[in-house]
């Protein structure tokens, strides 16, 4: 693998609020580039509408990456992305989100520091700021904090989906198709659950942000969330929960 | 944790006490540190740059200008040292535009009405719904003040983190322990966030997305899981203390129960539960109690089987957080099958949850009969429950043909669908003694016993008519008023209320002549099935599923219930002539024994709700 990072940037149905999504992608790569970082931009299109694949196709994108799929689920997508990834690790963005400048370069050096220290990780930014339609501000727990505890997974996810992950772990650990009409969801919630089962650690990268716009809430979608789950895996049983989070990978070992 | 802002701030506040000699130099000091948060005397406040709009630091420095001299009011210099004026501005928002306003004055004035909090780390709301005798500082002054001067070193908790003390056991923390990890977290957060590189990468995102500036505010509030809100924290700890209470082990067999259910005897619950023991060990099942707490009666289950008083781990949750922990809760046990036998909360949960559950749970309902409301309409688990679930689980369990039959008809339910409806006939217990008949004495009045609930379904009023009509007998009736105590008062003389019961052996059965049951809609009563046992001649309405029990060539069925006459006139045709009664209720007994064996019973339990059990062949199943 010659490439540090991917970034994946996923749009569907965006176009105009993307702008300053891709300004701070734009500051991030570049400050990870500065630090020595070699960065791959990709700008992932999901069935995307004409008004999105026409956004996405100003002159001004050229140095990303574009690829059309029709997958019409995130998790696939991401998955589908990632296949066609040859980087250390990747990191993915919504087309509404914002990264903070220095997220993608002090996520590398987090994961890189973890591998040296003999540590399969997973970075998540340290801090969640929920704004536009609402706003928030979100702390994500490390794992080795005294505030993580896994019985919080059985209802909230400690972290959002807008990690940066080694090409491994998603290879290992592919999304899990949505099933909405079964009330089965959170892709991400999921991968958290199985990679802390096989042994991952979750880290929380100090003095990182991510913004995650909030549009159109209502109370329908607040009430439709509140009646999903994530699917039944076996590290929630009874009788396994409280270890899930203190398996340690060994390097080089395979999942499970 | 001390910052050096903070330091810096409490020398110079000590140094207001001492004079002017040494402003001079604390200017210097405060000119050296320009670049942390840190309170001024009025007068010579330095303008602090921070990672917010210089706007807001501006809006500071003035409110600071406006903050009182020391020395003036020991409490409001107390106040001085903790006092955060940006945090407190940042909530205060409407201050900022009201000219020259001593912001902790403002505070302290609004005193336990306060809603903006002094200093991230300690909430008025918290602390007065923790101690709400403090509402009223000592002479007038704000609570928090008190809070400084005596509560903090008390160990009084006054964190904004919404259910702290429920939460700690959880992390494996003390309260004071956990106050310390969320405070020292919150400060190194706000310290960072005001004059370190996160709030840099806060204050460089507002340059590109001027939006996100607008979310300082929530700053002074960052959320810190797992202490999310008071619901998350209800449902962490509710699932903790339930899975604690099943010794966090897993279970084959989960019944989710409404309650513990009135009255002695096994009821549906326990025969599956002993009827599964042969093939499992008793701890393998878990009974859930979701919508009234308690145990159940001693013998109702095999020892080992544990009870979990769900109800009263999620007391005043939120209906729908109570829901998803129940979900929750049942998915974390890893059964074979999940039954639910008449629980409401999980009902009402299914309705939301339903095929999220069912995607990894064999769900089972178990369904007795509907009722009859006081104006006569009917509502009840089968009419509103069965066809909103039916197609989600992987069966229905009735414990009558009856009601087996009514659903099949009611739904225009074909073959295939029909296959998921299971009759359970409850196994009778072939070690209970026929009672021998009261001794022949002409001058003997004859008895008739009763007992139940004293509710509407038990038709009291039908049972005290057959009284009133017959005063050349003795009435004898167990139970206690559950929903209508006024029939007591309207027993005639022949009736006497003998009180509660646990069970049917425990009454005096060998002075009964006849057995009388009244219940106005029914499925098949334990009741009858204990009774029937004895040897006792039953005379009975026959409503839903009694008939599976009393037939006409063993019991006396009464088909119209509302008619105290026909009661009358079975119970004359049983005194009239006892030896043949009692010959006609042992011929009860005996078909009970042949129709409703344990063996059969358990087989047709182990192979509908155990996985991997071989079906029984020739089982009555409904469709």
């Amino acid at each position: 693998m010659t490439t540090d990072l991917t970034v994946i940037v996923t749009a569907h149905n965006e176009t105009a609020v993307c702008g300053p999504t891709m300004r701070a992608a734009d500051l991030a790569v570049g400050a990870a580039r500065a630090r020595g970082f070699t960065v791959q931009t990709v700008i992932g299109l999901d069935a995307p509408l004409p008004v999105t694949l026409v956004y996405f196709q100003q002159p001004h994108f050229d140095h990303w990456e574009r690829r059309v799929l029709d997958e019409r689920d995130l998790g696939m997508v991401r998955n589908a992305l990632v296949r066609g990834c040859d980087s250390r690790y990747v990191a993915f963005l919504d087309a509404d989100d914002l990264f903070s400048e220095n997220w993608l370069a002090e996520g590398v050096a987090a994961l890189d520091a973890a591998a040296a220290r003999g540590e399969h990780a997973i970075a998540h930014p340290e801090l969640n700021v929920i704004f536009d339609g609402e706003s928030a501000v979100l702390l994500n727990i490390d794992q080795g904090s005294p505030l993580f505890t896994p019985y919080y997974l059985y209802f909230r996810h400690y972290y959002d989906s807008l990690k940066m992950a080694p090409l491994e772990a998603h290879l290992e650990m592919p999304y899990v198709p949505r099933d909405v009409v079964n009330g089965l969801s959170y892709q991400d919630f999921h991968f958290t659950i199985e990679s802390l089962a096989s042994g991952w650690r979750h880290i929380a990268v100090k003095d990182t942000i991510i913004f995650k716009r909030r549009r159109d809430f209502s109370l329908v979608t607040e009430s439709n969330t509140r009646k999903s789950v994530v699917r039944a895996l076996p590290a929630m049983a009874i009788d396994r929960i409280r270890d899930l989070g203190s398996a340690r990978r060994d390097l080089g070992s395979a999942r499970r | 944790m001390v910052t050096p802002n903070r330091s810096v701030r409490k020398l110079r506040d000590q140094a207001r006490r001492r004079g002017d000699d040494v402003k001079g130099r604390l200017r210097l000091l405060a000119m050296s540190v320009r670049a942390h948060g840190r309170h001024g005397t009025p007068g010579e406040v330095v303008e602090e740059a921070t990672n917010l709009d210089p706007i807001m630091d501006a809006a500071v420095a003035r409110a600071r200008r406006a903050m009182r001299p020391a020395g003036i009011d020991a409490d409001y210099d107390l106040a001085y040292e903790h006092f955060d004026v940006m945090h407190f501005l940042l909530q205060a928002r409407h201050l900022l535009s009201a000219g020259s306003v001593d912001p902790l004055q403002h505070f302290l004035d609004k005193g336990a009405t306060a809603k903006a909090s002094p200093e991230i780390n300690f909430s008025m709301r918290a602390y007065l719904s923790r101690y709400p005798g403090k509402a009223s500082g000592r002479g007038g002054s704000s609570p928090y003040v008190d809070w400084l001067k005596r509560g903090k070193d008390a160990g009084e908790i006054a964190d904004p983190a919404p259910g702290l003390e429920k939460m700690a056991p959880v992390l494996g923390m003390q309260p004071e322990e956990l106050v310390k990890a969320l405070a020292d977290t919150r400060s190194d957060l706000q310290e960072r966030l005001r004059t370190g590189t996160l709030g840099a990468m806060f204050a460089r995102a507002t340059q590109i997305e001027p939006l996100i500036g607008d979310v300082w505010t929530e700053t002074t509030r960052p959320i810190i899981p797992p202490l999310v809100s008071r619901n998350i924290v209800g449902q962490v700890v509710a699932m903790h203390a339930c899975q604690q209470a099943a010794a966090f082990a897993g279970a084959r067999l989960v019944l989710v129960a409404s309650d513990p259910r009135w009255g002695g005897g096994r009821r549906m619950e326990g025969h599956i539960a002993h009827a599964l023991t042969g093939r499992l060990e008793a701890h393998d099942i878990v009974v859930i109690y979701t919508d009234t707490g308690g145990t159940a009666p001693p013998g109702r289950f095999p020892a080992g089987v544990r009870e979990i008083n769900f109800a009263s781990e999620v007391t005043g949750a939120d209906r729908y957080a109570t829901h998803r922990t129940l979900v929750e809760l049942i998915r974390s046990f890893h059964a074979d099958a999940v039954v639910n036998i008449n629980s409401r909360v999980l009902y009402e949960a299914m309705t939301a949850y339903g095929p999220a559950l069912a995607a990894s749970e064999r769900l089972f309902l178990m369904l007795f009969c509907n009722e009859q409301l006081a104006v006569g309409s009917w509502v009840g688990v089968p009419l509103r429950f069965f066809y909103r679930c039916f197609d989600t689980v992987q069966g229905v369990i009735t414990d009558s043909a009856y009601l087996a039959n009514w659903l099949l008809e009611r739904h225009q339910l074909g073959p295939e669908q029909g296959s998921r409806i299971y009759v359970l006939h409850a196994p009778v217990d072939p070690h209970m003694p026929l009672v021998s008949p009261p001794t022949s004495d002409p001058s003997r009045r004859p008895q008739v016993f009763w007992a139940g609930r004293w509710d509407r379904q038990k038709r009291i009023d039908v049972a005290l008519e057959v009284a009133r009509r017959m005063p050349d007998l003795d009435f004898r009736m167990w139970g206690e008023s559950v929903l209508t105590p006024g029939h007591v008062d309207e027993s005639p003389d022949n009736v006497r209320l003998e009180g509660v019961y646990a069970h049917v052996s425990d009454l005096a059965l060998s002075e009964a002549d006849v057995w009388l049951y009244t219940s106005g809609w029914d499925g098949v009563p334990s009741q009858l099935l204990e009774v029937g046992m004895t040897g006792i001649p039953i005379v009975g309405s026959l409503v839903g599923g009694t008939g599976e029990v009393l037939g006409e060539d063993d019991s006396w069925p009464v088909a119209d219930l509302e008619d105290p006459e026909a009661y009358v006139r079975a119970i004359r045709d049983v005194i009239a002539d006892q030896t043949r009664a009692r010959r006609r209720a042992r011929a009860l007994r005996e078909r009970l024994l042949q129709e409703r064996t344990a063996a059969e019973f358990a087989d047709h339990v182990a192979g509908l709700l155990l996985r991997g059990a071989a079906r029984k062949q020739g089982e009555e199943d409904a469709g």
